[in-house]
């Protein structure tokens, strides 16, 4: 059985030319530690743009303001063989929304983290 | 300015994906995939009851969404996800070996599905409705083009 994963293995390699990952980021990574200095009904706007910079976007809410902060991240890998390349390119999204009331205090956060799901692979079939 | 990078980065991934299938067309047979966040399926959003459930719990379940935006009665939360599958075959490429040109004869497909979950909520942020956009899914790796 050895012996025959072995041979697999070999003929797999004769015939693959390369493999490449690569991978590209916008933004930041979100500091954990940043967001828990973020308390509702006590951290006013300008110390939110201290801690964490301007917004990706500012968006007028019913009267407040939302301030959303973004990042993405992907991950690319390919497997080129002879006669056949598989390829996958995947990319996810954090987010983190920042609600204000009409005094510029936070009156709620909303914070999502897709990446750290992120895998790489080049096997395009499939889920 | 924000709003550049924005579109710069959108501009960006699909000169990637361009990239990775003009590479990938060198070969006589190519299989390429670009998948952009989780498929959301409507057994993923069946919790969701009109009039009952708030914010919080969808994204206690989805996830913080891509997108906010305002409405005169409330605002419409929207999660977008892409699933685009490129196949091609190259059937000149196995005769090269044996003729001084080099034939081609490219058969390819390529798949986009684009989709969009959208909630829209009242001004207390209790789900009003909810919907699917209906653009096709992806077709399958299949690089028959007929």
């Amino acid at each position: 059985m050895r012996r025959l994963a072995h041979s697999a293995i070999a003929v797999a390699l004769l015939f693959l030319m390369g493999c490449s990952f690569s991978r590209g980021t916008l933004g930041d990574e979100f500091n954990a530690d940043q967001i828990a200095t973020i308390k509702k009904g006590e951290t006013s706007k300008a110390d939110v743009l201290t801690v964490l910079g301007a917004p990706d976007r500012v968006l007028p809410m019913n009267g407040q303001e939302l301030f959303q902060y973004y990042r993405y991240d992907a991950k690319a890998g390919s497997l080129l063989l002879i006669l056949v390349n598989f390829a996958r390119l995947n990319i996810k999204s954090d987010d983190l929304y920042i609600w204000f009331n009409r005094e510029g205090i936070v009156q709620d956060v909303i914070f999502g983290k897709r990446t750290e799901k992120l895998k790489f692979q080049f096997w395009p079939f499939g889920e | 300015m924000r709003a550049q990078v924005s579109r710069t980065f959108s501009q960006a991934v699909i000169y990637a994906a361009t990239a990775i299938i003009m590479a990938s067309g060198t070969i006589g047979c190519s299989f390429a995939r670009l998948t952009i966040n989780d498929t959301i399926v409507a057994a993923d959003v069946a919790f969701i009851a009109p009039g009952h459930t708030a914010f919080r719990d969808i994204v206690e379940r989805l996830g913080a969404p891509d997108q906010i935006r305002e409405t005169p009665d409330g605002a419409v939360v929207l999660y977008h996800f892409h699933d685009a599958k490129y196949s091609r075959v190259n059937f000149g490429y196995l005769l090269r070996p044996w003729t001084p040109i080099q034939p081609d004869l490219v058969l390819s497909t390529i798949g986009l599905g684009t989709e969009v979950f959208e909630v829209i909520f009242d001004e207390n942020w209790i789900a009003r409705q909810q919907a699917f956009t209906h653009h096709p899914s992806g077709k399958p790796h299949v690089p028959w083009p007929f």
